[in-house]
């Protein structure tokens, strides 16, 4: 059975301090894994989510009579 | 439930040298398939958070409609079984990232079902690709079924039954013993014939898809102030897309071998861009990125190569962006837009500061050396050294906010200052010295 990779602390950079990925590393999870799963780094990437889901409706865009970026509709 | 554990594994955040290359605006193949394997675990995130809006809220979804979902999801599961490459494959197109986002921000609330329906056309898909074989009658959407990164079926019915053996299916509609397409299996490639069928056209020389089929390719209420909307295929096919790209990559090739296999390696979807949002106002030489969907440049049709080449560049560096900060957080910076900047008249939040200042800069280099090839007229390279002068400046105004922000990690300082460096080696190698502060001529840096 395939494991899940959750992990909330990462090799640290040169000044000491320690990267903390936003994402687990799911990639070799399947389906049915990832269904049960219940793994501490997961729930806090999946209550990101659920908290925020406008926050992925974001579009960067250029040209016309505008420049890049921009927020979606709803968002400040 | 219990938490499933590695033993001792770390996430796959990029290593100090791998930043650094990125903020170059370069990256390595390993270095894309880091962004790529990340992308992978961010949908499958994306994934895990709509069956867990599904379990906090089992009113917003109808019993038959919930039944549906865990059809598919069971569908999902035996293609996964039977090639898991497949399954990845079509997760990770862009339009689902898109569709994901779309529910996802309708959990608990009445169009949730709707949207749900969906996902069995992205399991169809998947089961498709793996030679899964698998019955199911799926509701079409706006007169069609449309199978992500696979085809779509216009069929003037409320819904499709799919019959998929290993190599082949059949799309019938209900009460119809004709068939309306049938679909043979290559490899991972799905191919069909039929009254009403059409399918995504692969551009030449890569795996890239013009989708202008997929209902969930662009953000639903278009891009930009005229809210273009995606171009529907009875435009795009008298547009000279295949042949643009042909020369636009080619161009790539010859000015940068390594951006264009980057380009190659993260794009997935070209989507096409209509000129005109619904309410009738027009815009010209418009390019987009939607978050949820890296891997899908939106485009409005180009003047020439040389300006798709630029977009693909553009929007690379949105995409790379957008994969590296959900493995290795950037900033953590909110939407507040505090800050001007050289390329629009509002403020912008730092994260839009940092989104246009890695783009500006890509294509700093990018104008650069087309301006270096000697193979082009006077003329030619002239524009493009004053190109590569615009938004070499609009970065210089920009790197120091980054610099001096509060809100950036230690990896974004290191990413800002991996930045600096590279603008710096810009005005040594290049640039006809523009001073800064003119109003720039090129479209995204007004």
């Amino acid at each position: 059975m395939p494991k899940l990779t959750s992990t909330v602390t990462a090799p640290g950079t040169a000044d000491g301090a320690v990267r903390v990925p936003s994402v687990p590393d799911l990639t070799g999870i399947d389906l049915r894994t990832l269904r049960r799963a219940a793994d501490p780094g997961l729930a806090v990437a999946v209550e990101e989510v659920l908290g925020d889901p406008g926050g992925l409706e974001v579009t960067w865009y250029s040209g016309g009579e505008d420049a890049t970026g921009r927020n979606a509709p709803g968002r400040p | 439930m219990t938490a499933e554990r590695v033993d001792g594994g770390l996430a796959p955040v990029p290593s100090p040298a791998a930043l650094a290359r990125l903020a170059r605006t370069g990256a390595t193949p390993d270095d894309l398939d880091l962004l790529l394997r990340g992308l992978h675990s961010r949908r499958l995130v994306l994934l895990k958070s709509l069956l867990t809006g599904l379990d906090r809220h089992p009113e917003a979804v109808p019993g038959p409609a919930r039944a549906r979902f865990e059809e598919h999801w069971r569908l999902l599961e035996r293609a996964e079984d039977h090639a898991p490459a497949a399954v990845r494959a079509t997760l990770d197109y862009p339009p689902v990232g898109t569709w994901l986002a779309r529910t996802l921000a309708a959990v608990g609330g009445p169009a949730l079902p709707g949207r749900l329906e969906h996902f069995g056309a992205v399991a169809a898909a998947a089961a498709l690709r793996a030679g899964t074989p698998f019955e199911l009658t799926l509701t079409t959407r706006g007169g069609q079924l449309a199978l992500p990164g696979i085809g779509a079926l216009a069929a003037p019915a409320p819904a499709v039954r799919v019959t998929a053996h290993e190599h082949t299916a059949r799309l019938t509609t209900p009460g119809s013993r004709r068939t309306a397409a049938a679909l043979l299996r290559t490899g991972h490639r799905v191919r069909g014939v039929g009254p009403g069928w059409r399918e995504p056209r692969r551009l030449p020389g890569s795996t890239t898809l013009l989708d202008d089929l997929d209902p969930f390719r662009a953000p639903p209420d278009g891009v930009g102030h005229a809210a273009l909307p995606a171009a529907p295929r009875a435009v795009t096919r008298d547009e000279p897309w295949p042949r643009l790209w042909r020369s636009a990559l080619s161009l790539l090739r010859a000015t940068d071998p390594r951006r264009a296999a980057e380009t190659t390696a993260l794009l997935r979807c070209l989507v096409p861009l209509a000129p005109t949002g619904p309410f009738g106002q027009q815009a010209r030489r418009v390019s987009a990125t939607f978050r949820a969907a890296p891997g899908a440049v939106l485009t409005t049709l180009p003047d020439g190569p040389a300006d798709l080449a630029a977009v693909l560049v553009h929007e690379t560096q949105h995409s790379k962006l957008a994969l590296l900060q959900d493995l290795l957080p950037l900033h953590r910076a909110g939407p507040h837009a505090a800050y001007r900047v050289g390329w629009r008249p509002d403020p912008r939040p730092l994260a839009g500061v940092l989104q246009g200042t890695y783009a500006h800069l890509a294509l700093a280099d990018f104008w650069g050396r087309f301006a270096g090839r000697a193979v082009l007229p006077p003329g030619a390279r002239h524009d493009a050294r004053a190109r590569h002068d615009s938004y070499r400046r609009q970065v210089a105004e920009a790197l120091p906010i980054l610099l001096e922000s509060k809100e950036l990690t230690s990896a974004g300082r290191e990413f800002a200052i991996g930045m600096q460096r590279h603008h710096a080696g810009l005005a040594r190698d290049g640039g006809t010295g523009a001073a800064d502060g003119e109003p720039s001529p090129f479209g995204d840096v007004r």
